[in-house]
């Protein structure tokens, strides 16, 4: 219990040291109110069971935004593209203190364009 | 005016109509130049190259550093215009690929290195012929539905971009629960399921005559026909093709009865199929079969049916099963013509009825030569037979019909004479048919019981009515409709089977006696290298049959949800089907090809 409490703010300090201070401008936080936080969060999602999103040319896109219900043209998206002898099902976002907002698409060399978005879901990081 | 209007409880939708007016079968007999099928498959552009533009005064010797140092390799100079060809470094797309290589200041374009499809056109003989797989604006030759044809060049189902990734239907056995299938037809036999180690050696089952031959022994060509337009060979440089160049087809003939159809589904569930398609069709809801079809939702198994052709909405005006049961499994489907109009006679309904396929001149598969006849040579007439012209009613007016009646005034409703025993026949060759049955529509109106109409048949040839001949005989009034009659000629498989009618009358009183039409001996022939042009919404199911079967071919992932998904939202949405369809789509093969689910279970957890 103890030892949690402890490890948690030293971790915090130690992901800032390593990302935060760009984020929080460079100058640190001296005198300012503290950085915000970036947190690892991972997405995953059951694999699509077209053929072509499961070969070469094929992936998914993960948009993500601040704005609930967004429109994928104007969110940010990470491309997770076939590789290696596989699509991959999951990426890891790295998001600042906040709630944010996810949704998936798959493409395929037959469908640059992709699918439908999958259901939007949302996560709150500290 | 007397009404031909055939009407039935349970009803095979669609070869009634084509049968009885005049459609003909067409024996192959021309051999058109072979075309070369030009297959590419795969992807629409080489996932790991590109082709990059430098800019005009960007020197050889720089463009060469600048792939270098993007850890890529020079392939070519395509041209003297500046493109050059290049393979991108491994771990890298083409995506990546050219967001790097237009950042760099040296490069004027980057785009992929696409991959040009030929079209994959097979070269069956009467492939052009088949405007729901390619349509031309061609006009159908032997046609029976006349509007629209020629129709417009374009409104099919996208079959040849589709054929370009897959042709091969065989790892998803597809069962026609129908009137059964001549399996030795020349463009069926190599397409058939092999239930041999199953314990069914001919193809499927009978669950009519409840043996393990599902051939049509009524001559019924219905379910060949179906069969046909699923899975005939493809690109054998003979007859038609199937929406399945190559498939496994399980035939399951079943007499239209809960009963029988019940167990039809049940066998093609338990024995593997993985799509059945139903072209038949009744009013009543019948909660035996709907629970079949569930049996069949249960294990994964898509079921494709016709929606009917009564031109009804089946949501409003009167319901048709299986159409209207509710699974999710079930995929119901309308006719459209060759312009992609609805067909006049085509069921329709915005909660039952799902896609549209073709369905009109729909050229298939037929069981054998059929042979028809419309009284006017070789018949033996005696007494008040005889052979005229007489203007029915149909769907509106039909004109004059040629008919075999008695009276001889029988147009003008005549009466028939007293103590009459007159025949009417003629002699037909049927040594080379595997099975043989007759058809036609009559009229009758004779004093009840008393006086009687006849059909026989008799093998050696002669009067059919006199020793050796099988009889059948009717009394009564048809109220001024047609109806159909039928006899089977199984027993009469010789070269001087005599067919003919009857009318008999004692002394007293009289009525206006028979008139017969639409008189049509169907065969099954060995081999049997005929195909038939008909109309029906039975012939728009097996085009979606088909494209499931092609559809979880390519998508052997899919389960069968995936497949009706992807039939439902892959098809091409049209003006005809919008508020008569749940999707307002045509079946469109390339379009379910491109269709994608939405991705799901997505999840997010912070580490």
């Amino acid at each position: 219990m103890k030892i949690r409490i402890y490890v948690k703010p030293v971790y915090a300090i130690v992901l800032m040291t390593l990302l935060g201070l760009a984020a929080c401008g460079g100058g640190g936080g001296s005198g300012d109110s503290p950085p915000p936080m970036l947190s690892s969060v991972l997405v995953t999602w059951t694999a699509n069971r077209e053929t072509a999103v499961n070969n070469p040319g094929g992936g998914y896109k993960v948009y993500y935004s601040s704005t609930a219900g967004f429109n994928i043209a104007s969110a940010n998206v990470i491309d997770v593209p076939y590789a290696a002898g596989a699509t991959p099902t999951s990426t890891t976002l790295s998001l600042l203190t906040g709630t944010h907002y996810i949704k998936v698409i798959a493409y395929s060399t037959l469908n640059p364009a992709g699918s439908a978005p999958s259901t939007e879901i949302a996560i709150t990081t500290p | 005016m007397r009404k031909i209007y055939v009407t039935r409880k349970l009803v095979f939708t669609g070869a009634i109509a084509g049968s009885f007016f005049g459609a003909v079968a067409m024996a192959v007999s021309v051999q058109l130049p072979v075309r070369q099928v030009k297959s590419l498959t795969g992807p629409s552009y080489v996932a790991d190259e590109i082709l990059v533009k430098f800019k005009p005064d960007v020197a050889g010797q720089i463009k060469a550093q600048v792939i270098e140092r993007h850890g890529d390799r020079h392939i070519r100079e395509l041209t003297s215009n500046g493109y050059v060809h290049v393979k991108l470094r491994p771990g890298y797309g083409v995506s990546q690929g050219m967001t790097l290589y237009n950042a760099d200041p040296n490069i004027e374009s980057v785009q992929p290195n696409y991959i040009y499809h030929a079209l994959a056109v097979p070269n069956d003989t009467q492939y052009g012929q088949m405007w729901g797989l390619k349509n031309t604006g061609q006009t159908i030759a032997t046609a029976t539905y006349p509007t629209n044809n020629p129709g417009v060049a374009g409104q099919d189902m996208d079959m040849e971009a589709a054929w370009d990734r897959v042709t091969d239907c065989r790892s998803i056995v597809v069962a026609v629960v129908d009137s059964g299938v001549n399996y030795t037809h020349q463009d069926l036999a190599a397409n058939m399921w092999d239930g041999t180690a199953a314990g069914y050696p001919n193809h499927g089952y009978d669950f009519a005559d409840n043996d393990n031959d599902p051939m049509p022994q009524d001559a019924n060509g219905h379910g060949t026909h179906v069969a046909g337009t699923i899975g005939a060979a493809g690109n054998n440089s003979l007859g038609t093709t199937g929406v399945c160049w190559q498939a496994r087809i399980m035939a399951v003939r079943v007499a239209l009865t809960t009963a029988a159809i019940t167990q039809g589904v049940n066998f093609a569930v338990a024995r593997g199929a993985k799509v059945i398609n139903m072209s038949l069709g009744g009013s009543v809801y019948d909660a035996a079969f709907d629970a079949e079809i569930t049996n069949a939702r249960n294990n994964g198994v898509v079921v494709v049916v016709a929606a009917g052709n009564e031109a009804n909405n089946n949501d409003v005006t009167s319901p048709r099963y299986p159409c209207n049961f509710s699974q999710n499994n079930l995929i119901c489907v309308a006719a459209l013509d060759q312009a992609y109009a609805l067909a006049t006679f085509s069921n329709y309904g915005t909660t039952s009825v799902d896609v549209g396929a073709p369905g009109v001149n729909a050229m298939s598969a037929w069981p054998g030569p059929t042979i028809t006849d419309d009284f006017t040579s070789g018949w033996t007439l005696t007494g008040g037979f005889a052979a005229v012209a007489c203007d029915l009613d149909g769907p509106g007016p039909l004109g004059p019909v040629r008919m075999l009646v008695n009276p001889a005034n029988w147009c003008a409703f005549g009466l028939y004479a007293n103590n009459a025993n007159d025949v009417g026949y003629k002699t037909f060759d049927l040594s080379g048919a595997l099975h043989a049955g007759l058809g036609f529509l009559y009229f009758l109106d004779t004093q009840l019981n008393v006086d009687f109409a006849g059909t026989a048949f008799k093998s050696t040839g002669g009067d059919p009515f006199g020793a050796g001949g099988v009889i059948t005989e009717t009394s009564g009034t048809t109220n001024n409709f047609a109806v159909a009659g039928s006899a089977d000629l199984n027993n009469c498989r010789t070269a001087t089977c005599s067919v003919g009618f009857r009318l008999r009358s004692d002394a007293t009183t009289t009525d206006f006696g028979v008139g017969i039409l639409g008189f049509q001996i169907d065969t099954v022939q060995s081999n049997s290298n005929v195909y038939q042009v008909l109309n029906g919404t039975s012939m728009a199911s097996p085009h979606v049959a088909g494209l499931a079967a092609l559809i979880w071919s390519y998508n052997p992932g899919y389960t069968d949800s995936d497949v009706v998904n992807s039939v439902k939202n892959g098809g091409e949405s049209i003006a005809a089907l919008a508020g008569r369809t749940t999707t307002g789509r045509a079946a469109n093969a390339m379009g379910s090809l491109r269709f994608i689910n939405p991705p799901s279970g997505l999840a997010a957890s912070i580490q």
